[in-house]
């Protein structure tokens, strides 16, 4: 006897639905304006976003270990450009973006601070923002900047193609920003220190390429930022020195590996105190926001 | 027969966040790989009850599936005051599961019964585990399986042709229990059934390719992430 099934076909369904456009990770071709790539599972909103504006993106990466303020930073970052603050002005082009905001902002207007970014790529927000640079630099910059999570940092970095998103939009950045969580500079030892090397040596990788001149250094900038410098005073006299003391290896490396590199110090909240409620979870409460040294790097890497 | 055993957490140690923070020595690095890309972290669980479970089964490799456990565990390492997600797994052969009739949602239960998917907060300090020793066949029997009534049969139908037919499917209502669940495992063939991957409670996501959700509710945001990823739906409500 035979049996039959129906089977939808999909491959005539991008005739109706105006055509492909690029992955703005990966570059692979895509049809689906409302899902995630296949190759790179970067959301396809965002490449159609980047497509319709008819000029490629600029990628920064801003990288960091967990808890550094990835989320924090990126989120205060875009409210300040949207404001206009410190002479850059930029606007969010797409809700991906306009979600970095709302998630930061609303955390912080009810004291707390957002929740932990999950490793579900998928769950991830994206900030693209078009900067109105005046009579600089041609006048417009987009620039596109994944919030990360920390661990899928991590995991690529262990495991090249555990998240290749990850390891696509490092390709494609023209510069990097580095959170480092200040305190756990100052406080446990050299953890954070390894850690950053880990990462300068896969930017590094990343962006020159196996050959004998691999020991040639990167050229593109590095802004290494020190973040809640507003519970480590020590980092915001001289970030510099600050990590010269705690993190000897990391300062060298990058010496030797990196040609455009500068530190900041940064800090969204004026103080915060730590709350512990009946099931022992911990949680750390600002009292105000108060940001601190969130422009300045982006303004830097302009300059470069 | 011998199980190897993994727990996928958070840690604040050297390696801060989510990821697999003890399993017994035989688990190998491939399956470390399979284990921490389908490893849930934080907001995997779809509710917030703090007394929520979801149970999950996906493969390995060719040969190997993970059946697991994913519950709310203590107070998150980062001072964000969240609880961790804490997910405790059993490795094993599919070959293991001929016993079972080559069910892994039996099996699954019975381990649970057994308290071998227990959370523990001491186990996160100990990198190694021991393996763990399971029946090599139920010994409370097969369970009964009570027939739905007939517009549930026909809904169920539906779900295991698309199952059959390589599309995903997310089982949606109120109903949706031990005996349903059961009864849809009952009608896939016994090829079908070992290399079949579910969740009882995990939010979809492309990193978790579940070919069976299972919700008793629809959210609008759950309802967004389904259609993003490609999942059809079949509501029995």
């Amino acid at each position: 006897m035979t049996t039959y099934a129906n089977q939808t076909m999909t491959s005539g369904r991008f005739l109706g639905d105006g055509g492909s456009f690029q992955c703005a990770c990966c570059g692979a071709g895509l049809f689906d304006k409302d899902g995630f790539c296949p190759t790179c599972q970067a959301p396809t909103s965002l490449s159609k976003a980047i497509a319709d504006r008819g000029a490629p993106g600029q990628f920064i990466s801003v990288l960091g270990a967990s808890n550094a303020g990835k989320t924090v930073y990126l989120g205060m970052l875009l409210d300040m450009l949207t404001k206009g603050i410190g002479g850059l002005r930029g606007l969010p082009n797409n809700s991906l973006s306009v979600a970095v905001q709302e998630q930061t902002i609303n955390a912080l207007e009810q004291c707390q601070f957002p929740e932990k970014t999950p490793n579900d790529v998928d769950q991830w927000k994206w900030m693209h923002c078009e900067l109105d640079l005046g009579k600089r630099k041609g006048g417009y910059f987009d620039i596109i900047s994944p919030d990360f999570a920390g661990e899928a940092i991590s995991f690529e970095m262990e495991q090249p193609g555990s998240f290749p998103v990850v390891g696509h939009v490092v390709k494609k950045s023209v510069s990097f920003v580095l959170l480092i969580d200040s305190i756990r500079v100052r406080d446990s030892g050299r953890e954070e220190d390894f850690f950053a090397m880990k990462i300068a040596s896969y930017i590094h990788a990343a962006n020159t390429k196996a050959s004998k001149f691999a020991k040639k250094k990167v050229k593109l900038p590095l802004a290494i930022v020190m973040t809640k410098c507003d519970s480590c005073p020590e980092a915001v006299q001289d970030p510099q020195e600050f990590a010269k003391a705690n993190m000897p290896g990391f300062e060298k490396y990058l010496e030797r590996h990196f040609s455009t590199f500068k530190f900041f110090a940064a800090s969204v909240v004026g103080s915060s105190a730590t709350l512990v409620d009946r099931y022992g979870r911990v949680e750390l409460i600002p009292f105000h926001v108060s940001p601190r040294g969130i422009l300045e790097p982006v303004q830097w890497i302009i300059k470069q | 027969m011998l199980a190897e055993q993994a727990i996928f957490s958070s840690e604040s140690g050297p390696s801060k966040g989510y990821r697999l923070v003890a399993h017994s020595p035989g688990v190998s690095q491939n399956q470390i790989n399979h284990l921490t890309q389908w490893g849930p972290s934080h907001g995997s669980l779809i509710s917030d009850e703090l007394d929520f479970e979801s149970l999950n089964c996906h493969p390995l490799d060719d040969e190997d599936l993970a059946i697991s456990r994913t519950v709310y565990g203590g107070p998150e390492y980062s001072q964000r005051g969240s609880f961790q997600i804490f997910t405790r797994s059993i490795l094993l052969n599919r070959d293991s599961l001929e016993q079972y009739d080559d069910n892994p949602w039996w099996l699954l239960s019975y381990c649970r019964i057994l308290g071998n998917l227990r959370f523990d907060p001491n186990v996160i300090s100990r990198d190694t585990l021991p393996p763990l020793e399971l029946p090599d066949r139920s010994l409370v029997g097969m369970p009964k399986i009570v027939e739905p009534n007939c517009q549930t049969r026909e809904r169920i139908s539906n779900c295991v042709q698309m199952l059959q037919l390589g599309r995903n499917a997310a089982l949606v209502g109120e109903c949706v229990d031990e005996n349903l669940f059961g009864y849809l495992i009952s009608l896939l063939p016994s090829q079908s059934r070992s290399v079949l991957s579910f969740t009882t409670g995990l939010r979809p996501s492309i990193r978790r390719p579940f070919q069976l959700h299972l919700f008793e509710k629809l959210t609008t945001n759950l309802n967004s992430q389904i259609k993003k990823l490609g999942i059809n739906t079949v509501c029995l409500n």
